[in-house]
C-alpha cells in the first residue's frame, strides 16, 4: 500500500489551550483511518489544518511525497481533499441540492446558464442512490433534522470524488441502519483506492470500519496502530487515560409510577399521524426511528415549537395548548434540542451566560442577577459534565463540539423541570461524558423527573430506557417494555420490520 | 464585584478598539493645535454637546443588539418635541413633557409590534414610521417652529447642578442604568440572547416577541427625552429637528464595535464612538472650517476608525 498523504509535526495553539502538540500521521491508500480522542483532545482541529480551515502554527503537508500549502479549503479540494464537518454549516436558505453542488455550477452549465434541472437529478441521485435516503432534494435546509443534514454534508463532500474524504464524526444523530448505508458507500470507495479519515465517539464503529486507530490526547498522540491489534477496553483506557465502565443494561431501580404526566391523543401534524402514548411518572421513555419517521416532531409538539393539527396534550390530566416553547417551560418541560447551533448554541456569549440563560429567575434579586450565585452554579453543573474551557467566560464558539453539547445539557439540569426531552443528548461526546449523562438521566428520574430521550444510538437507549417508542414513518409501530428493549428488536422496528401491537 | 466584569470590557476596548485610539489622536492634535481646546470649559461643552447623541445611542444600541434597526428616532424627537413644546403653556412643563415622552414610548410600541410580534424587516418598519411621524410634525406645526415656550424650561438642556450641566448628568444616568441592566438583568441578557440567535433564545423560553417590543418601546421614550433636551436648549422646537439623529446614533454604536447583525459589543465601545463624533464636531469648529466641509470629514473620519478596527481585528496593523 502506498501512503498518498502524510502530516509531519504540526502544532497549533489557540489561546490558553494546546490544541496540537507535533502530531505526525501517514495515511494510506484504500484504508480508512480512525481518529479517536476526548473531547477537545484535538481532533477538529486536526482535520480543520488538513482541509485548510485553520492554519497550523508549525509542520508540513506532503500529498504524494511533495510538500503542499493547505492555505483554503478550496485548495484542500483542488489536492484532492475534501471535509465533512463536525458543525453542520449549510446555507439555510438554500435548497439541499444547491447546498450539495455550491461552487461546482461549472459542471452543470448549459448554454451558458445553469442547467438546475440536472443539479436537482444528480443531488437525488447521490442522496437516494447512493445514500439511501429520502430527502427531498428541491426543500430549503432549514427545516431538515440535523441527521438529514448530516446526510446533506456527507453528499456534498462526496459529490468533489476526492481522493482523500475526512468524516468529522458523521454518525453522530445517524441511527444503525443509516450508519450502515454510509459505512457501504464508504467501503465502495475504499475499494475505488480512496482514502478516509473517519472521526467518532463510537467505538464501536472503529473496530466496524477502521483499518488504523489514532488516539488524540491534550493534543499529543498517545497511541496508534493497527485495529485488528487492539481491543475496545484497551482503546478506551487510551482514550481517557483511565480505565471506565462502559454501558451495560440498567437494572430496574423502582417501577415507575403508573400515573401519566404527559399524554399525547390522536396527535397528527405535518406527516406524524395519530400518536397516542403516556408518559409516566418518573419513568425514562426512548424513542426511536430513522430518517423520516417523525421522532424529532414529537419534541417540537411537546415543547410548543409546533401545535398538533388535530389531537390532544394532556399533562397531569388536563388538556393543554402548548403554544411556545415559553409556554411549555411554564409548564414544567425542559428541551435539549438535537440542532445544537441552529437550535441551542449562543455562539458569541460566555459559556456561563449558556448555561444559565434558561435559568435567570433563580438568580434574582430585586430584579438584578445575583452574579456570584449565578456563577457558581454554572461552574458546578460544567465541572460535573467536566466540560473543557479555558474559562468560564469563554465564548462557547471557541469550545469543541462534544463540549459545546455539554453546555447545551448543563443549560437543561441546572433547572429540573419536572419533564425533560433529551434530542440525542449524547452526540459527540465522549465514552466517559456519555456514562456522566446517562448517570445524569437515572439520577433525574430517582427525583422523580419524567425523561424522554430521543435517540440515534440504541446503546445509550437499551441502557436507560424504561420503555422505548420505535416511530416508523410517521406512526408509531411499537412500543417496547422493560425485558423486550433488546437492540435488535429496536433495530429492526425501526426499519419498520417488526410491529408489535401497540 | 460586578464591575469586574466591565473592566475585562474596558481593557478589550483599550487593546482593541481603533476608535479610542483614533479619538486619542484627535484629542492630541486638537490639544496641540488649539489652545482652547483642552480646557473645562471647552471639555464640558463637549460633553453637553454629545449628551443628545448619547441618550440617542443607547436606545439604538439595544435595538442593535437584538439585530434591529430603528430610523425613526429623529422623527420620534421632532413630533413629540413640537407637541409638547407647543402645550407647554398651556398644559404646564411637567405635564407636557411626560406627554411628550409617552407619544415617543407609543410610536416605539407601534415600532416594537410591527417587528416583535408581526415578524416585519425594522428597517422598512422604522424608516415608514420615520417618514409619516416627521410628516405629523410637519402637519402639527404647518411647517413653522414652536417657540412660544416658558423660559424656565430652558433648565432642562442648560442648567446646571453644581459646576456640572444637568444634561450630561442625565445621560450619564442613563448611560450607566443601560450597563447596568444589559449585564445585570435577565431582560439585558435576553437582549443579547435574541441577537446572537434567536430561533435558540426562544428555545430557552426567552419572550422574543415581548423582548423585542420593548427594546423598540424604550427607543422610543429615549428619543423623545432627548427632543425634550434638545428644544430646552434651543428653546424652539422645529419640526425639522434631528434630521440626521439616527445616522449619528447607528454611526456611534457601529463604530463602537457593537455588530449590525447583533448579540455583540458592549457600550462602552459606544461611548467612544459618541465622544469620537462629538470632539469631531467640536474640533472643526475651533480650527473654523467651513460646515459643508465638516460633513465631509466627519464621513471621512468615521470610515477611517472603522476601517483601523477592522485592521487591528484581522490582525494586519
Ligand atoms: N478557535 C478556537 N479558539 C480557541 N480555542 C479553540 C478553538 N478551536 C478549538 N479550540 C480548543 O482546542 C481544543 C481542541 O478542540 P477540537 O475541536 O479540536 O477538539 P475535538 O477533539 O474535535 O473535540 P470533540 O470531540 O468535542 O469534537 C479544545 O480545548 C478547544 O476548546
Ligand atoms: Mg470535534
Amino acid at each position: 500500500m502506498d501512503m498518498i498523504f502524510e502530516v509531519r509535526n504540526v502544532s497549533k495553539r489557540f489561546p490558553g489551550v494546546q490544541a496540537l502538540d507535533s502530531v505526525n500521521f501517514v495515511l494510506k491508500k484504500g484504508t480508512i483511518h480512525a481518529l479517536v480522542g476526548e473531547n477537545g483532545a484535538g481532533k477538529t482541529t486536526f482535520v480543520n489544518i488538513i482541509s485548510g480551515i485553520i492554519r497550523p502554527d508549525k509542520g508540513d503537508i506532503y500529498l504524494k511525497g511533495k510538500k503542499v500549502r493547505v492555505n483554503t479549503p478550496a485548495q484542500a479540494r483542488m489536492l484532492g481533499i475534501s471535509l465533512v464537518p463536525q458543525i453542520l454549516n449549510l446555507c439555510q436558505d438554500m435548497t439541499v441540492a444547491e447546498n450539495i453542488y455550491m461552487g461546482q455550477e461549472q459542471k452543470f452549465m448549459h448554454k451558458g446558464l445553469i442547467d438546475w434541472k440536472s443539479i436537482n437529478i444528480s443531488a437525488n441521485r447521490l442522496l437516494k442512490d447512493e445514500l439511501g435516503v429520502d430527502i427531498d432534494v428541491t426543500k430549503k435546509v432549514m427545516g431538515l433534522t440535523v441527521a438529514e443534514q448530516q446526510f446533506v454534508e456527507i453528499a456534498k463532500a462526496l459529490s468533489f470524488e476526492s481522493s482523500v474524504l475526512i468524516l468529522d464524526e458523521p454518525t453522530a444523530t445517524l441511527t444503525e441502519p443509516e450508519k450502515e448505508r454510509l459505512f457501504k458507500v464508504l467501503r465502495k470507495l475504499v475499494d475505488k483506492e480512496k482514502a478516509i479519515i473517519y472521526i467518532s465517539h463510537r467505538l464501536d464503529e472503529v473496530f466496524e470500519i477502521a483499518d488504523i486507530y489514532m488516539v488524540l490526547r491534550n493534543g499529543r498522540v498517545v497511541g496508534t496502530g493497527s485495529v485488528s491489534d487492539i481491543t475496545k477496553e484497551k482503546l478506551v483506557t487510551m482514550i481517557v487515560g483511565e480505565t471506565v465502565k462502559t454501558l451495560s443494561r440498567k437494572s430496574l431501580v423502582q417501577k415507575p409510577n403508573k400515573k401519566c404526566v404527559l399524554e399525547m391523543r390522536n396527535v397528527s401534524f405535518d406527516g406524524v399521524r395519530d400518536l397516542s402514548f403516556c408518559l409516566r411518572e418518573g419513568e425514562i421513555l426512548g424513542i426511536a426511528g430513522l430518517i423520516g419517521s417523525g421522532k424529532s416532531v414529537v419534541a417540537h409538539l411537546l415543547f410548543g415549537i409546533n401545535t398538533p393539527d388535530t389531537g390532544q396534550i394532556k399533562i397531569m390530566g388536563e388538556p393543554v395548548v402548548l403554544s411556545s416553547p415559553n409556554n411549555a417551560m411554564r409548564l414544567g418541560i425542559g428541551f435539549v434540542p438535537a440542532d445544537r447551533l441552529h437550535q441551542a448554541m449562543f455562539l458569541h456569549r460566555s459559556v456561563l451566560e449558556n448555561i444559565t440563560i434558561a435559568n435567570l429567575k433563580r438568580f434574582k434579586r430585586f430584579g438584578l442577577i445575583k452574579v456570584g450565585k449565578e456563577k457558581e452554579k454554572a461552574h458546578e453543573v460544567s465541572q460535573r459534565l467536566e466540560i473543557k474551557m479555558s474559562s468560564i467566560r469563554e465564548d462557547v464558539m471557541y469550545l469543541s463540539g462534544g463540549n459545546q453539547q455539554k453546555v447545551s445539557i448543563a443549560r437543561w439540569i441546572s433547572r429540573t423541570p419536572r419533564i425533560i426531552i433529551l434530542e440525542e443528548p449524547t452526540q459527540g461526546i465522549d465514552v466517559k461524558a456519555k456514562a456522566q449523562v446517562r448517570e445524569i438521566m437515572l439520577s433525574l428520574q430517582e427525583q422523580g423527573i419524567s425523561v424522554i430521550a430521543i435517540s440515534s444510538d440504541v446503546d445509550e437507549i437499551i441502557s436507560v430506557c424504561d420503555r422505548v417508542i420505535v416511530m416508523f414513518d410517521g406512526r408509531i409501530t411499537s412500543i417496547l417494555e422493560g425485558g423486550e428493549v433488546i437492540k435488535d428488536l429496536v433495530s429492526r422496528a425501526e426499519l419498520g420490520r417488526y410491529k408489535n401491537v401497540v | 464585584m460586578w464591575y469586574k466584569f466591565d473592566l475585562k470590557d474596558i481593557a478589550n476596548l483599550v487593546r482593541k478598539s481603533g476608535v479610542l485610539l483614533a479619538l486619542i489622536a484627535l484629542v492630541v492634535f486638537l490639544s496641540i493645535t488649539s489652545n482652547v481646546f483642552f480646557t473645562t470649559h471647552n471639555i464640558l461643552n463637549i460633553l453637553r454637546q454629545v449628551s443628545v447623541n448619547l441618550i440617542l445611542s443607547i436606545g439604538t444600541a439595544i435595538v442593535i443588539l437584538t439585530g434591529g434597526i430603528d430610523v425613526s428616532i429623529g422623527a420620534i424627537m421632532a413630533f413629540s418635541a413640537v407637541v409638547a413644546a407647543s402645550l407647554m403653556n398651556s398644559l404646564g412643563i411637567l405635564t407636557a413633557s411626560i406627554l411628550g415622552i409617552f407619544i415617543g414610548l407609543g410610536i416605539g410600541t407601534m415600532n416594537g409590534l410591527a417587528v416583535g410580534v408581526l415578524g416585519l424587516e425594522p428597517f422598512v418598519v422604522t424608516l415608514s414610521t420615520m417618514l409619516s411621524i416627521r410628516g405629523l410634525a410637519y402637519v402639527y406645526t404647518k411647517g413653522y417652529p414652536v417657540s412660544d415656550i416658558p423660559g424656565n424650561y430652558a433648565f432642562l438642556g442648560s442648567g446646571y447642578v453644581g459646576f456640572m450641566p444637568l444634561p450630561i448628568l442625565l445621560s450619564i444616568s442613563i448611560f450607566i442604568l443601560a450597563l447596568i441592566i444589559l449585564k445585570y438583568t435577565p431582560f439585558g441578557r435576553h437582549i443579547y440572547a435574541i441577537g446572537d440567535n434567536e430561533t435558540a433564545a426562544r428555545l430557552s423560553g426567552i419572550n422574543v416577541k415581548m423582548t423585542k417590543t420593548l427594546v423598540y418601546t424604550i427607543n422610543g421614550g429615549l428619543a423623545a427625552f432627548a427632543g425634550l433636551i434638545l428644544v430646552s436648549r434651543l428653546i424652539s422646537a422645529v419640526p425639522t429637528v434631528g434630521m440626521n439623529a439616527p445616522f449619528d446614533a447607528i454611526a456611534a454604536v457601529v463604530m463602537g464595535g457593537i455588530s449590525l447583525s447583533g448579540g455583540k459589543g458592549s457600550l462602552w465601545g459606544m461611548l467612544i464612538g459618541v465622544l469620537l463624533l462629538g470632539t469631531i464636531s467640536n474640533g472643526l469648529n475651533l480650527l473654523r472650517i467651513q460646515s459643508f466641509w465638516q460633513e465631509v470629514v466627519r464621513g471621512i473620519v468615521i470610515f477611517i476608525a472603522i476601517l483601523i478596527d477592522r485592521l487591528r481585528v484581522s490582525k494586519r496593523l
